[in-house]
């Protein structure tokens, strides 16, 4: 059933142009170079140090990897991230990251 | 995002986060919709965030559920700004008195000048001006407005005409402008009046003297009018006659006047030259090649232009050329006469003052002698016949 749902709308999405992140609730992240990182749609903060800030998704984690890391705002579902990004990676659920 | 300057009046406060799961208590703030922001990594398991001041109360039931413990670590904003200021009230009492004080002196009067007067007058000013409260130190919003203090001082000082007050920051002008006594007429020496010419007395009126005519009666060139002799016969005061004697005066006036002239009337040919003046110099910008006419009459016309009141140094101008052609002129006898009694009384302005009156003019006699009107007018006039006349001591 959750399956069916999901792939009605992947085709929504594809039919009828609508952005995905709407549509899907998927995180859309904008990175302004590599200094500021801005993401929508997360679930919550799972680990946060200076070099690495771990997101929960609707599925899986988004991981960021850089250096000098301060959460500038945080908000529900949104956040921005300053410091020096040098890696992004989705991980799927279950795998350790690393 | 939010605006970054709004926390900062309401006031935030950063706290120190201890824990074994550091983001667990960030993650409940959110769900609470705390605000909460610039998030530090400081330490293994210690974060630093800052919250705003009213949202710290929930702050602590959080930490307990999230198992974490917060230290505040510093204040910041307005609301601690303020109480940092009153820790030093000294410098704020002073910043205070100080613009009051600075208030208050401006305020006072620090000077009163008086210009254009006398020293007595300056001096009465100055007592005057005293008594309003007008001097130094007293405060201005006891004083009335310049323009009460002007007409009150105006009306005390009896030797300035006019006095202008103007306030100019602390200081108060004066600007006297003190009363001239007219000087007395000089006395004049004592004398008669006598008549210029013979004339019947019209009217007369004496200031000073004694009059010695009546009105109709017919005096000669040198007759005495007013007399400067008063008083009982025998110990007569001497005086100067003053007074007005109008006195109707005949004259005859001859005018010859020719019965053909020659009069110069344009033909309508015109001809115009546009000039361009540049102070004194005339700069023709249109129209070169005026036509040569036999006879003609230039006019001319110069417009003038001004800015904000002020002549400008160059005007525009044009000049006409008009050709005109000549013409006889054969006229009537009775015109030629009109024309003779217009000239007979320029003539006659010649003869008497500017304040003679016409009172009749009839034409006696006219004759024509080669194409020339002979007219003779008979004038009657009122003019002024006095004349003054030392008496002569021991006369």
């Amino acid at each position: 059933m959750k399956q069916l749902k999901k792939r009605m709308r992947q085709w929504m999405t594809e039919q009828m142009d609508l952005p995905a992140d709407v549509m899907m609730d998927l995180p859309r992240v904008t990175l302004i170079g590599n200094f500021h990182i801005y993401i929508e749609n997360h679930k919550g903060v799972i680990r946060f140090t200076k070099e690495e800030l771990r997101l929960r998704l609707t599925e899986g984690e988004l991981l960021v990897v850089g250096s000098n890391f301060v959460i500038k705002n945080i908000l529900p579902e949104e956040m921005l991230l300053e410091g020096v990004i040098q890696d992004i990676r989705f991980i799927k659920e279950g795998s350790s990251g690393r | 995002m939010k605006n970054q300057w709004l926390h900062k009046v309401t006031g935030y406060v950063r706290i120190k986060i201890t824990g074994a799961y550091p983001e667990m208590f960030i993650n409940r703030c959110i769900d609470q919709k705390l605000m909460i922001w610039n998030i530090n990594h400081v330490g293994k398991d210690v974060l630093v965030c800052s919250v705003l001041l009213d949202e710290v109360k929930y702050l602590r039931q959080l930490a307990r559920v999230s198992d974490c413990k917060i230290n505040f670590i510093e204040r910041r904003g307005f609301p601690f700004f303020i109480r940092k200021l009153w820790k030093r009230n000294g410098l704020l009492f002073g910043g205070v008195g100080f613009l009051f004080l600075l208030y208050m002196l401006s305020n006072m009067v620090w000077g009163v000048e008086i210009e254009g007067a006398s020293p007595q007058v300056e001096h009465e000013l100055r007592q005057a001006v005293t008594e309003l409260g007008i001097r130094n130190g007293a405060f201005q919003f006891r004083i009335p407005p310049p323009e009460e203090i002007q007409s009150i001082v105006t009306d005390e000082i009896m030797n300035a005409t006019w006095i202008g007050v103007t306030r100019k920051g602390t200081t108060y002008h004066f600007q006297v402008v003190e009363k001239e006594l007219a000087e007395r007429e000089p006395e004049e020496a004592p004398g008669h009046l006598v008549a210029t010419r013979k004339a019947v007395i019209y009217d007369l009126f004496v200031e000073e003297g004694r009059a010695n005519v009546e009105r109709n009666q017919v005096v000669e060139k040198g007759d005495l009018l007013v007399s400067g002799l008063i008083g009982k016969e025998g110990e007569e005061l001497k005086v100067s006659a003053k007074g007005t004697v109008l006195g109707e005066i005949w004259f005859e006036a001859g005018v010859t006047v020719p019965l053909s002239q020659t009069l110069y009337a344009a033909t309508g040919e015109r001809y115009r030259t546009h000039y361009l003046h540049i102070g004194n110099v005339k700069l023709p910008f249109w129209g070169w090649n005026p036509p040569e006419y036999v006879n003609n009459k230039k006019e001319i016309f110069e417009s003038s232009w001004s800015i904000f009141g002020l002549q400008l140094p160059f005007y525009y101008g044009y000049r006409d050329l008009l050709e005109t052609y000549e013409i006889e002129v054969e006229e009537a006898i009775e015109e030629a006469i009109e024309i003779g009694k217009k000239t007979g009384k320029d003539k006659l302005s010649k003869e008497f003052s500017e304040d003679a009156e016409i009172t009749g003019e009839k034409v006696l006699h006219h004759e024509v002698e080669d194409g020339k009107v002979k007219v003779i007018i008979h004038y009657r006039i009122v003019d002024e016949i006095a004349e003054k006349q030392p008496i002569i001591q021991g006369d």
